[in-house]
């Protein structure tokens, strides 16, 4: 099983809505976004190139951030995805720091503006580290990750590339799907494809 | 899109490396000193005290930045991979040992001060270091992937440990024919010829290491850049120092504001080097535009 | 209600979900729901409510609107609402007139939805402009409009083209979310769009890239028509609206050669000075070029079969007693909005009735009946909106939470969210006609749905023309299709609506002359331009050079994002985290010689108030322009610059795009 999602980023066009929906799944308080987009702005205007990357934890090969976590909260678990034992953090956010592509958030239990309630699951996680966790659950019970499911544009791409028959696997071969930051040597598991 | 800095550790781990590293360095150098037969040291062993109580401050500064304390004793279970978690474990070794030489020196039993010595000195070697491997570990910040890094760290602890060491042997009995000033000179020069290499190669290395070396030329960190490591850090302690070696009549005072300048330089270089820490950039567009 | 997920064999949406839609347990749940109805004590706007029934709330509004209108006909009561894609809207516009008052009046109106419905009912006799045929298109020209953050399932046919090989030109002062996936972005001056589109006429016609035998079959006036653009060259359309010249030609190039291709739109063609001359120029460019009525370009709107709420036969303004149904505040002076005349439901001007009430000429309007609207931050000038409000006599507003204008009422009423009420939603705008079944699933207080509400209060005010219960009102729109609400829902509760292509190439279009007026005839007859023309904006570098000095940034509101809609939504705490605060587009160089940086709190000023937001520089938008959004309450509420004294010729438009203004960074 070796879980992997290809992002298509001729078909992001920002628009947050699996920012949103990964929050509502997963009750994460003010501040936290588990996945969350980018803009990447090029040029002087009128002539101004934009786009729209979608960061999640990368599912990294090599990861960074189970290497250097000191109480071993950070593992990886029987489905090949890398967790975090949340009972076992202990915040010091060296993981954060380790990883190259901002998908950990420190949890400070921070308050939301005025007239607005808490979202209480969230403080659950207060004072530790937390991150995007591939929706392992929907993904035992036989569904797709929330982000990839919530897609109005269909960019995102999820599946197994153990499995010769899956999109994946055909997407990241045939159009020449990139990971981001390769020189981290960290071996990611999202590509994207549609870059330009 | 640009390098970004890394904002999880500021003055509070600058603050816990600081002292955890001074304290080390104290302890190491104390050892070393009295391996070499100072004998004036080994009669009063009150070193060794400050350097436990920094080891503990520095501790107790770090607990503090955990977002759960509660878990800290599960920190050592990472040590085949995270040099956080053998960094926890060699603190650890240096509270015993060193707690255990000043058990021996107090009981003056001979053999187990020698043996507490010995391990104290390794640990204590090890505790400056560890900080150098913990940075290095982190791929994507090239700042820190200098080698340079695990030589600073130790570097600075050591001239960390004299500096102390000259504040606290410096009453008229021992001020004459002590080399203390010399030594910090030394020492203090040394890591600032190491940083000079250290903070310059960041500039060529990479972008983020270009953004780190701009912040602190022309950003917000210029002045501790420029005022506390650069002005008060070395070229105070290396001008004060020389002023005690000449032995005038301020010398006395000239060594304590060395000191002070030294101990300053070796805060200032962890948080310049927390700082200053940018990850590379995330790079989407592959071809400049128009092409 | 547990979840919501997106439903990919849904034929309207395809799966494509609105994170606001997914949010809604966050609403349904929200603490700060209104759930009983509210009796003002103390004094207006100090927050001091006591709870009652609905009987004593519904008894207290009948007995004080009867009370007006006996005493001052029932014209000094106003009827406002907000807008809906449901129908509840056009049930309030036939209790309004059931009531008796011609004065109901919309907060969009004027600024959304009534200017371009004019323009394209004296152009083409519909409104092909809502009704991109986007699945069929080759080349789309989005108007102004930014669907991904706006209307996911459109967006996503719109982007299906795109991945399909469709064209995509994007006008739009700032690269927004759709102009940064387009092949062409024209960055036009605000408040200048209508001298792009002759722009692009002139290009269009001088280079023959119009379809000669469309135009000859089915349009009458291009002579004339050609005439009048003659002088629009693209070296002049460059000079007033700030964009290339290349570009304009290109892209005017593009859309007349691609077909089919077709033009989407939205509101932004009606918040401008010039709203009719905008969408009445942009109709004619998707006539000329051979695209109206047919496959993959405007079309029509079909409909599923229901009874049509969106008429007068619905509506009833014949209920409006004679001498009342002159007296409709705006008539005078904004015949296009207020008269009744073609093309639209005839509605009170807001501005007007915020000079009746103020200052109670022509007659004073002495009381309110507000629904799903909040005029404190939607109308231009906020400041007299509130004194306006606040000197009423009688203030009634039901809404899903305590919003700036219920805090200043005597009754709030509870509405009920969308998944609280079974209903109809079958707006041509939101479904593109097909009918689907809307099904309550939960209850949250005492709160009732809108149409409920109504139908209690005209029974306690003893109005005709109202049915028994909701269900009733459910099957009287069903009624032509033989089945009842509950059978209809029992099934997938969906009833398609077939787009039907070139009838009105066959039977006629409903105009005058049974062709396109691109030379209208019914505007000439009303005594205006039949010919569209550019005009300055009334506040402009060029037709104001002095204020310009003062205020050297042109601006466009109204800004939007996904997260929220109009003035809703700020207190859903996942919305919020992801768009907490107001962003203010400003050029990057813009920003620097200003000393602002990314974040920074700046201070939008114009001469008539000023608002303070977050800075977020960006290239893509030009050095003199800034974009402001809409909708947020208090310092950050855009409608303390805006005025409302300058309105549009013949429709009262309350300029909300191209006037000036200055920025700094706040202190």
């Amino acid at each position: 099983m070796k879980y992997a999602m290809v992002i298509d980023l001729d078909q992001c066009v920002g628009c947050e809505t699996c920012t949103i929906a990964c929050k509502l799944d997963n009750e994460t308080g003010v501040g936290i976004k588990w996945g969350r987009i980018i803009e990447a702005e090029e040029g002087t205007f009128p002539d101004v190139r934009r786009a729209f990357v979608p960061l999640l934890c990368m599912q990294c090969e090599d990861a960074q951030c189970i290497s250097v976590c000191p109480t071993g909260a950070s593992y990886r678990n029987s489905q090949g995805l890398v967790q975090i034992d949340y009972s076992k953090c202990v915040g010091c956010k060296y993981c954060i720091i380790a990883c190259p592509f901002m998908a950990r958030q420190f949890n400070d239990a921070r308050d939301p503006p005025l007239g607005v309630p808490r979202v209480a699951a969230g403080d659950s996680r207060k004072g530790v580290v937390e991150k995007c966790d591939f929706c392992s659950d929907r993904l035992a019970a036989g569904r797709e990750p929330v982000c990839v499911e919530s897609c109005p544009y269909e960019a995102r791409i999820f599946g197994d590339l153990d499995d010769a028959n899956s999109r994946v696997g055909k997407l990241v071969a045939g159009a020449g799907g990139v990971t981001l930051k390769p020189d981290a040597g960290s071996r990611p598991s999202v590509y994207y494809i549609g870059v330009r | 899109m640009r390098p970004y800095p890394q904002k999880e550790w500021g003055l509070t781990v600058a603050l816990d490396f600081f002292l955890g590293g001074t304290g080390a360095g104290l302890i190491g150098v104390y050892v070393l000193a009295a391996g070499l037969m100072f004998d004036q040291m080994t009669e009063s062993f009150y070193p060794l005290f400050i350097g436990l109580a920094l080891l503990v401050m520095g501790l107790a500064i770090l607990m503090a930045d955990l977002g759960r304390p509660t878990n800290f004793w599960r920190m050592v279970k990472g040590y085949r991979t995270s040099w956080m978690a053998r960094g926890s474990i060699l603190n650890l070794a240096l509270l015993g040992s060193s707690a255990l030489l000043i058990l021996g020196l107090s009981l003056r039993n001979a053999s187990l001060a020698s043996v507490a010595a010995d391990a104290a000195l390794l640990a204590a070697a090890l505790v400056a270091t560890y900080p150098g491997l913990l940075l290095f570990s982190v791929r994507d910040i090239r700042l820190w992937r200098s080698p340079l890094i695990a030589i600073l760290m130790p570097a600075y602890s050591t001239s960390s440990g004299l500096a102390l060491l000259q504040l606290a042997g410096l009453s008229p009995s021992h001020a004459t024919g002590s080399l203390m000033p010399e030594l910090v000179w030394v020492a203090t020069a040394t890591t600032a010829v190491l940083s000079y290499a250290f903070f310059s190669n960041s500039r060529t290395s990479s972008k983020g290491g270009r953004e780190g070396y701009r912040l602190m030329t022309s950003g917000w960190l210029r002045r501790p850049f420029l005022l506390g490591f650069v002005a008060v850090g070395i070229v105070s302690t290396l001008l004060f120092e020389a002023g005690a070696i000449l032995g005038t009549a301020m010398a006395v005072q000239y060594g304590v504001m060395g000191s002070l300048s030294c101990l300053a330089g070796a805060f200032f270089f962890r948080y310049l080097t927390l700082k200053a820490a940018f990850h590379e950039p995330i790079r989407v567009f592959l071809e400049p535009a128009g092409s | 209600m547990k979840e919501i997920t997106p439903d990919r064999s849904d034929p309207v949406s395809q799966g494509a979900v609105c994170p606001k839609g997914l949010a809604s347990a966050q609403l349904l749940y929200h603490p700060d729901r209104l759930t009983v109805p509210l009796i003002r004590e103390g004094p207006r706007g100090e927050g001091k409510w006591r709870e009652s029934t609905w009987d004593e709330a519904l008894d207290l509004v009948a007995e004080k609107l009867s009370s007006f209108a006996r005493e001052s006909g029932p014209e000094s009561v106003v009827m406002a609402r907000g807008t809906n894609r449901g129908s509840w809207i056009r049930v309030f516009n036939r209790f309004a007139s059931s009531f008796g008052t011609p004065n109901w009046a919309e907060s969009g109106g004027a600024q959304c939805y009534a200017p371009r419905s004019l323009a394209q009912t004296v152009t083409f006799g519909g409104r092909a402009l809502e009704w991109p045929d986007l699945s069929n298109s080759e080349c789309v020209l989005v108007w102004g409009t930014n669907p991904p953050a706006t209307w996911p399932p459109k967006s996503r046919k719109l982007m299906a083209a795109r991945k399909r090989g469709a064209r995509l030109i994007v006008v739009d002062p700032v690269q927004s979310l759709i102009a940064s996936k387009a092949d062409a972005w024209l960055p036009v001056r605000p408040g200048s769009d209508v001298a792009l589109a002759l722009g692009f006429l002139n290009v269009i016609i001088t280079e023959r890239l119009y379809d000669e035998e469309y135009v000859r079959k089915y349009c009458i006036g291009f002579d004339k028509l050609a005439q009048k653009v003659l002088e629009f060259t693209p070296k002049k359309a460059s000079e007033i609206t700030w964009v290339n010249e290349k570009s304009i030609v290109e892209a005017a190039r593009l859309f007349a050669k691609t077909k089919p291709s077709c033009i989407e739109v939205a509101c932004t063609l009606d918040e401008v000075i010039d709203p009719i001359q905008l969408s009445r120029v942009v109709s004619i460019l998707a006539s000329v070029t051979g695209n109206v009525d047919v496959r993959g370009g405007n079309v029509f709107p079909g409909s599923a079969g229901q009874l049509p709420v969106d008429s007068r036969a619905f509506s009833l303004p014949d209920k409006i007693p004679a001498e009342s149904k002159e007296k409709r505040l705006g008539a005078e002076l904004y015949p296009l909005l207020s008269k009744n005349l073609k093309g639209n439901e005839p509605m009170a001007h807001w501005p007007s009735i915020i000079d009746s009430v103020l200052t109670g000429k022509p007659y004073p309007v002495r009381a309110m009946f507000i629904m799903g609207g909040n005029p404190m931050l939607s109308l231009a000038n906020s400041g007299k909106v509130r004194e306006a409000l606040d000197k009423l006599e009688f203030l009634s507003v039901t809404d899903l939470f305590m919003s700036k204008t219920a805090e200043m009422a005597d009754v709030v009423l509870p509405a009920a969210s969308w998944l609280e009420q079974d209903g109809i939603v079958d707006s041509t705008q939101a479904t593109f006609g097909t009918l689907r079944v809307r099904r309550k699933v939960a209850t949250v207080g005492e709160a009732l749905s809108d149409i409920e509400i109504m139908i209690r209060l005209a029974r306690k005010l003893r109005l005709g023309n109202f049915w028994d219960s909701e269900s009733d009102y459910l099957n009287y729109i069903l009624k032509p299709l033989n089945i009842t609400f509950e059978v209809l829902k029992s099934g997938n509760g969906i009833i398609e609506a077939p787009v039907v292509y070139g009838r009105r190439l066959e039977e006629g279009f409903r105009t005058p002359s049974g062709k396109i007026e691109l030379y209208s005839s019914l505007l000439e007859e009303w005594g205006y331009d039949p010919l569209p023309f550019y005009e300055e904006p009334h506040q402009s570098p060029y037709s104001t050079p002095e204020l310009a000095r003062s205020y050297p940034f042109v601006m466009t509101t109204g800004r939007r994002v996904i997260e929220y809609f109009h003035t809703g939504l700020r207190n859903i705490p996942v919305l919020r985290d992801v768009a907490p605060v107001p962003l203010l587009d400003i050029n990057r160089s813009t920003a620097e010689s200003l000393g602002i940086d990314e974040g920074d709190r700046v201070i939008v000023e114009t001469p008539y108030g000023s608002m303070t937001l977050t800075a977020k520089p960006t290239e893509g938008i030009h050095p003199k322009v800034v974009g402001v959004p809409h909708g947020w309450p208090d310092d950050a509420n855009d409608n303390q610059l805006t005025d409302n004294t300058t309105c549009a010729v013949g429709i009262g438009t309350t300029p909300l795009r191209g006037m000036l203004c200055r920025v700094r960074r706040a202190p």
